[in-house]
């Protein structure tokens, strides 16, 4: 799986100097995107063009205001994770806004959490709770672009849009999957799920999200040339 | 973004971000690891004001998130992955086109680190030089969009001079006190792939566009029951 043991990315060691010039330029720059970061979400995804490939996903979630979340998504939470990429989380308020093509390529987040698959490693479940409410309701938009559970050691190919886990057909996790996550945290999905009965199901998920579940289709992105424009767009 | 002459950034729709819900993210903020993230060292600006931070995987590859600012409330607009030439190499060459160079972006001086001195910046970009990019834009912020909308963009880079409108530039040189002209010329030394900038990168000097496609997943659930537990 792409987590615990995360494979190795090619190439040499940091070199000292590398190391300096890295310290230094921290020191110097302010870096203030980055530092907003105030949330580490561990779930799971599918591949929309294949839903037998799950992968385990860790989220650094940063909320720009009270309807829109932006997350660098990585393969673990150590230092040598990889950035496998982004997911944009919008709440029902907004989706509901977005034209049916564009909704179509959004998953929802109800069941994941209610079934104790989303998670904030650490952090106690009580505290966790509001922010976990407001989520439920909420639906997310995920492009991975760098297949390390298919052991590609440098990111190939264009990106993949993912599905989230559900509790029906090709949106069922493997469990093998789910224990290896508790396990290593030290924590128990099912568990979890029980003490989130309590937090209420939405009334409405829009039927457009998660795509596969009515037309039993998924999304491949695939490369076409076309003629290069010779400026960059101004602006 | 006023500096460039590009227009007034979109503004995300949505309500201020609620007392309850911040003391809620400032308390995981205290408790929780951000291994991953702690690793980002570096801040680059380019082209039409794009800001990567970056991590570095090892000496050969880097890991960038790419913001439309650098302020705490930037757009996340896409990534970046950078390779050494040597790991270039090794990729497919069906895979090589989806990558671009970056010696020109180097040496013209569009590439800086914004509160970097000239000299320190220039140690990390002789590397920068003989390096490739593969970036995807997911938040067409250029389009106006105030969502991240639709499917992702491959970006290509600038590969030689007449590419950029000479306006962005200049509003890059006022906003950062840099000057592009003066960076060139301090950078005249510096060279990019030691083979030469492969015939295959920058796609193939086409431009290439991302489409999605439907395919069969599996047969559709009989009966859409929303039953979580």
């Amino acid at each position: 799986m792409a987590t615990a043991t995360a494979g190795t990315t090619p190439g040499k060691p940091m070199s000292l100097g590398q190391h300096i010039l890295d310290k230094g330029t921290e020191m110097l720059q302010s870096l203030k995107p980055v530092k907003q970061m105030q949330q580490h979400v561990c779930t799971f995804a599918l591949y929309s063009h294949n839903m037998n490939r799950q992968i385990e996903t860790h989220h650094y979630v940063t909320r720009i205001n009270e309807d829109f979340l932006q997350c660098p998504v990585y393969d673990s939470d150590t230092a040598r994770a990889r950035l496998i990429g982004i997911e944009y989380i919008v709440s029902d308020r907004i989706f509901e806004t977005l034209p049916p093509e564009e909704q179509k390529l959004w998953h929802s987040h109800a069941y994941e959490i209610k079934a104790g698959l989303w998670v904030n490693p650490r952090v106690p479940e009580a505290l966790q709770r509001p922010e976990l409410r407001n989520l439920t309701k909420s639906y997310g938009k995920f492009w991975c672009t760098w297949q390390t559970d298919r052991g590609d050691e440098l990111p190939l190919g264009v990106p993949s849009l993912m599905m989230s886990p559900q509790s029906v057909g090709s949106g069922i996790l493997n469990p093998e999957l789910v224990k290896s996550r508790d396990n290593r945290y030290g924590i128990d999905s099912d568990d979890l799920k029980k003490w989130r009965v309590e937090i209420e199901e939405p009334e409405w998920i829009n039927p457009n999200a998660d795509y596969w579940k009515n037309t039993g289709k998924g999304f491949s992105t695939e490369v076409e040339e076309t003629e290069m424009t010779r400026k960059a767009p101004y602006p | 973004m006023a500096t460039t002459g590009a227009p007034e950034a979109a503004k995300i729709p949505g309500e201020p971000t609620k007392t309850g819900t911040s003391l809620v993210e400032t308390a995981t903020g205290a408790i929780q690891g951000f291994a991953p993230v702690n690793k980002i060292h570096q801040h680059f600006c380019g082209q039409v004001e794009v800001h990567h931070y970056c991590a570095h995987q090892n000496e050969e590859m880097r890991q960038c998130l790419i913001y439309d600012s650098e302020d705490a409330d930037a757009r996340l607009i896409g990534v970046e992955y950078i390779v050494s030439e040597n790991l270039f190499m090794t990729l497919p060459d069906s895979e090589k086109p989806l990558w671009h160079s970056h010696e020109y972006e180097v040496k013209s001086g569009l590439l800086f680190m914004p509160g970097v001195p000239g000299p320190v910046q220039r140690q990390d970009l002789e590397k920068v030089a003989k390096t490739y990019g593969k970036t995807f834009h997911f938040w067409q912020i250029d389009k106006g969009d105030g969502l991240p909308l639709g499917v992702p963009q491959i970006m290509a880079a600038f590969t030689r001079d007449g590419q950029l409108y000479p306006e962005i530039a200049q509003g890059l040189e006022k906003k950062y006190g840099v000057s592009m002209e003066k960076e060139r010329e301090n950078r005249e030394y510096i060279t990019g792939p030691e083979h030469g900038i492969h015939p295959l990168a920058n796609g193939k000097g086409k431009g290439l566009k991302l489409e999605l496609r439907e395919v069969d997943c599996k047969q559709p659930v009989e009966s859409v029951a929303r039953v979580f537990v």
